[in-house]
């Protein structure tokens, strides 16, 4: 009996052993799970969240390995640091040591747990045969502490295809890149928005309902905005806001301002005259000082003389804003005329008419600049989205473009191109035909195209060059078809002479007819690639606009206007 | 007569009778040591095999090595209670005639019953009392059986004709039911050899019935620990069709399942079966090595069940692969 403590102290080291060892295979067992289930989870969400391109690749590798390693050691850890009741570990070590419930029977006897206990020499016979069998275990072999091959095959395979979408999922990360930048271009937009709204809101010369109307537009351009997805609901957006602000805008209200501004001038100058201030507000642009400066001149208080100088001075600004403001003219023109006739209650009845009038008209002028440059700078918005939606493809293009520069250059460059890109903003192509190209793409690394060819593009803006990404760039400007690692865009027939039909007569239909107009006639040649006699820069507009009047007036159908924008977007100087 | 025993000694004797009882009767080990476990946790065994496979001889053998009084009962149709309990007889007395019991061939130490569904039940039950108070009552007077009192009872699977199986609760009162199989080529030929001769194997004494009562009390002191207990206990529930354990072929087939005898038969038949391998605990497969001989009889059949000719010990191997250790 004087054995039994020391007996069931090696019992319980044996059993404490078998439990840390156990506690680390369960670990390492559920450390694989964490890992499958981590990455295939991550690897699942991230998917899906990428085909959505919502996802850039460093974020996806961010998410799937992060996930992956916190799977891992979370199972690791909470599978280690699961409680583990002592007895419950022997019915378990019984089992899987084969110890045919030796140890369970031994510390069920020495906690006093078994309501007939044997006798105290069994129970010393039971604890030592007990303890002569966890001698024997080796739990080491038996617990093997290591992965089983379905956890290691679908392990290795979830990472495979991790490696796998990094590898070729360029394009996913392209419209993730893309659809950030527009989504980030768009944020910015909705700021720069807001914050013209406040200034319109703070404009003193502006009514409650010249507010009121300038900031409607604006307003419904920012809820509109805030749904946008894409690039082109961005910028129709700001295009309808646009044209709505334009619409406020008053064609005359510059000529007026000029007038009022020419007119203040030259009464600014008339030392001592009653106009004098009316005329520097006038010429500063304060039409609302300028208003009261006007009503407050009293001409019963001026002697004759200086009532003749008034009126003569009212009658030369009269005669200079005769054509912008006709109406203030008038006024002015009348208290000219009543002054000069000493009727000084008629001039002062005309000359608040004439303030009411310049008040008015300075409102006019103030609704419509502010319409004007909230015009304008929606206008600058729309093009800041596209140049963002066209960065973002600019710096995936890079890669492509230093993937497909020699290609390229053989095709479509005169003599030679070289394409260099560094850093950011535009890649630069120099070359023996136009010479620089302008193009949106970057190129990274150095590379170099050579070809000849006929295209009248030369030097891609994309670069040319060896690279290991590929992107789409839009075509730069001097780029020909195909040039500048244009990847995204499907292919557009470009028609190389009239009917669309081989040979080089091309014969128009209806031409010729009797009573027809005759919109062309004679041999067609084949465009000559290269020969192009107009900067570029100064077509692009009238295109543009055509194309847009097309879009709006329905003749491109639904499905191809987004072909026609992005088509006409890349070709954007 | 030593009162204590220990567990060496406890395996050595059973072995013991085990290679006794090896001499006279060639395989079958497995029924000899079902019959041994019956035997030291204190039990009856209900043998069944076929004529001829040396249910009788074992049991006589038994009866010599293990030194006990031995009596054997063959049932007829025409036996009658008195004929095993025994019976008053009119006897003279000092000149005096008085009645005196006569006592019957149950008061022995191992009572052979042989063919024991030929009797009647009125006579079956004549054993009842004596097996489970290990008592006979004649004439509003008992007597009280010399210990060890166990019955081995014979009975033949396929004459069914003119036999009266056992009732339920006369079948309950057995400890195991023990299948005699055919014996292999191998044994037979030893059979042969051994009782075509003119010499014959004879079985020396291995054990006394003191020796016996001390083992059986030593087995029932075999430590169990409690998830083993659950285990018996859980087995012996899920034979019961009604039961939310009972596995789909015990639902479809079982009437009536084991009653707690059952359990009581599989943590004592568990015990030795541990002392006889040496352990000092019972373990899970102590409880899974008897538990076909101490359910097959109890697990009654419904219509289904007959009728398909399902056999009891694969509703019991059903039952073990279900029910986890």
């Amino acid at each position: 009996m004087d054995k039994q403590p020391g007996m069931l102290k090696e019992l319980t080291g044996h059993l404490q052993r078998w439990l840390r060892w156990f506690r680390l295979q369960r670990a390492v067992r559920w450390g694989g799970y964490g890992l499958i289930f981590g990455l295939g989870l991550s690897l699942g969400a991230a998917l899906a969240i990428l085909l959505q391109a919502g996802l850039l690749k460093n974020e996806f590798i961010l998410v799937t390995i992060g996930s992956g390693l916190f799977g891992t050691i979370g199972g690791a850890l909470a599978s280690f640091l699961w409680p583990i009741q002592r007895l419950e570990a022997a019915y378990y070590f019984d089992r899987i040591f084969k110890l045919r419930e030796r140890v369970s029977t031994a510390l069920e006897l020495a906690e006093g747990r078994l309501p007939h206990p044997p006798s105290p020499e069994l129970a010393q016979q039971q604890l030592a045969d007990a303890l002569d069998s966890a001698r024997q275990v080796n739990a080491r072999r038996s617990l093997p502490a290591k992965l089983d091959r379905f956890q290691l095959v679908l392990a290795v395979l979830l990472v495979a295809v991790v490696a796998l979408v990094i590898l070729r999922g360029e394009k996913l990360f392209q419209a993730a890149q893309q659809q950030r930048a527009t989504q980030q271009a768009i944020a910015q937009q909705i700021a720069e928005i807001e914050a013209l709204q406040s200034e319109i809101e703070q404009n003193d010369q502006l009514t409650p309902e010249q507010k009121e109307q300038l900031l409607q537009p604006l307003d419904q351009a920012v809820q509109d905005l805030q749904n946008a997805e894409t690039t082109e609901q961005a910028v129709s957006i700001l295009t309808q806001a646009e044209q709505q602000l334009e619409a406020l805008e008053n064609s005359q209200a510059q000529q007026q301002a000029q007038a009022l501004q020419g007119a203040g001038s030259s009464l600014s100058q008339q030392e001592g005259s009653p106009l004098q201030e009316f005329g520097q507000d006038l010429a500063d642009g304060d039409y609302l000082g300028a208003a009261e400066e006007l009503s407050t001149i009293d001409p019963a208080a001026l002697s004759p003389e200086e009532a003749q100088q008034l009126a003569d001075q009212l009658s030369e600004a009269a005669q200079a804003l005769e054509s912008t403001n006709p109406d203030l003219a008038e006024q002015m023109q009348a208290a000219a005329d009543a002054l000069a006739q000493g009727n000084t209650q008629a001039a002062q009845e005309a000359l608040q008419q004439a303030s009411q009038q310049v008040a008015q008209a300075g409102q006019e002028i103030a609704q419509s600049l502010a319409a004007s440059q909230a015009a304008s700078q929606v206008a600058q918005g729309q093009q800041q989205i596209i140049q963002g939606g066209q960065s973002s493809s600019g710096q995936q293009g890079q890669g492509q473009g230093q993937g497909q520069g020699q290609g390229q250059g053989q095709g479509q460059g005169q003599g030679q191109g070289q394409g260099q890109g560094q850093g950011q903003g535009q890649g630069q192509g120099q070359g023996q035909g136009q010479g620089q190209g302008q193009g949106q793409g970057q190129g990274q690394g150095q590379g170099q195209g050579q070809g000849q060819g006929q295209g009248s593009g030369s030097g891609a803006g994309t670069g040319s060059g060896a690279g290991s990404e590929a992107g789409d760039s839009p075509i730069g400007q001097n780029n020909g078809p195909g040039d500048g690692g244009e990847t995204t865009y499907e292919q557009i027939y470009a028609p190389t002479r009239l009917g669309g039909e081989d040979g080089s007569q091309v014969t128009l239909p209806e031409s010729g007819q009797p009573g027809d107009q005759v919109t062309g006639e004679g041999a067609t040649q084949p465009g000559q690639p290269g020969v192009s006699t107009v900067p570029y820069v100064e077509v692009y507009a009238s295109y543009a606009e055509a194309y847009r009047r097309a879009i709006d007036s329905g003749q491109v159908p639904i499905s191809f206007r987004n072909l026609v924008r992005d088509y006409f977007s890349s070709l954007e100087p | 007569m030593s009162t204590e025993i220990s567990v060496n000694e406890f395996r050595q004797r059973a072995l013991n009778i085990e290679a006794e009882v090896g001499k006279v009767i060639v395989g079958q080990n497995d029924v000899v040591r079902h019959v041994l476990v019956s035997i030291l946790a204190g039990g009856h065994v209900l043998l069944e095999g076929v004529p001829g496979l040396g249910k009788t001889m074992l049991i006589r053998t038994l009866g010599q090595v293990l030194d006990l009084k031995f009596s054997r009962i063959q049932f007829t149709p025409d036996l009658m209670p008195a004929d095993i309990t025994g019976t008053e007889i009119l006897a003279d007395h000092d000149g005096q005639r008085e009645f005196r019991f006569q006592p019957g061939p149950v008061f022995a130490n191992l009572v052979l019953a042989d063919e024991i569904n030929r009797a009647t039940p009125k006579t079956q039950s004549a054993m009842l009392e004596a097996m489970q108070e290990h008592s006979v009552t004649v004439a509003d007077k008992t007597y009280q059986l010399e210990e060890p009192f166990f019955v081995l009872a014979t009975q033949n699977p396929l004459e069914m004709e003119g036999t009266y199986p056992l009732p339920e609760a006369q079948l309950d009162r057995f400890f195991f039911k023990v299948n005699v199989p055919f014996p292999s080529a191998a044994e037979l030929v030893e059979i042969l050899d051994r009782t075509t001769t003119s010499s014959s194997p004879a079985a020396a004494k291995a054990a006394s019935g003191a020796d016996i009562v001390a083992m059986r009390n030593l087995a029932r002191s075999v430590p169990i620990p409690s998830h083993v207990n659950e285990y018996a206990a859980r087995l012996n529930v899920a034979t019961h069709p009604n039961s939310p354990q009972a596995p789909a072929l015990v639902k479809k087939f079982v009437r009536y399942g084991a009653s707690p005898r059952g359990g009581q038969a599989l943590i004592l038949g568990a015990k030795v079966t541990a002392l006889l391998a040496g352990r000092f605990n019972v373990a899970f497969e102590d409880v899974q090595a008897i538990a076909p001989a101490a359910l097959r009889h109890r697990l009654l059949l419904n219509f289904e069940g007959l009728a398909e000719g399902i056999n009891t010990d694969a509703v019991i191997s059903e039952l073990l692969k279900t029910i986890s250790a």
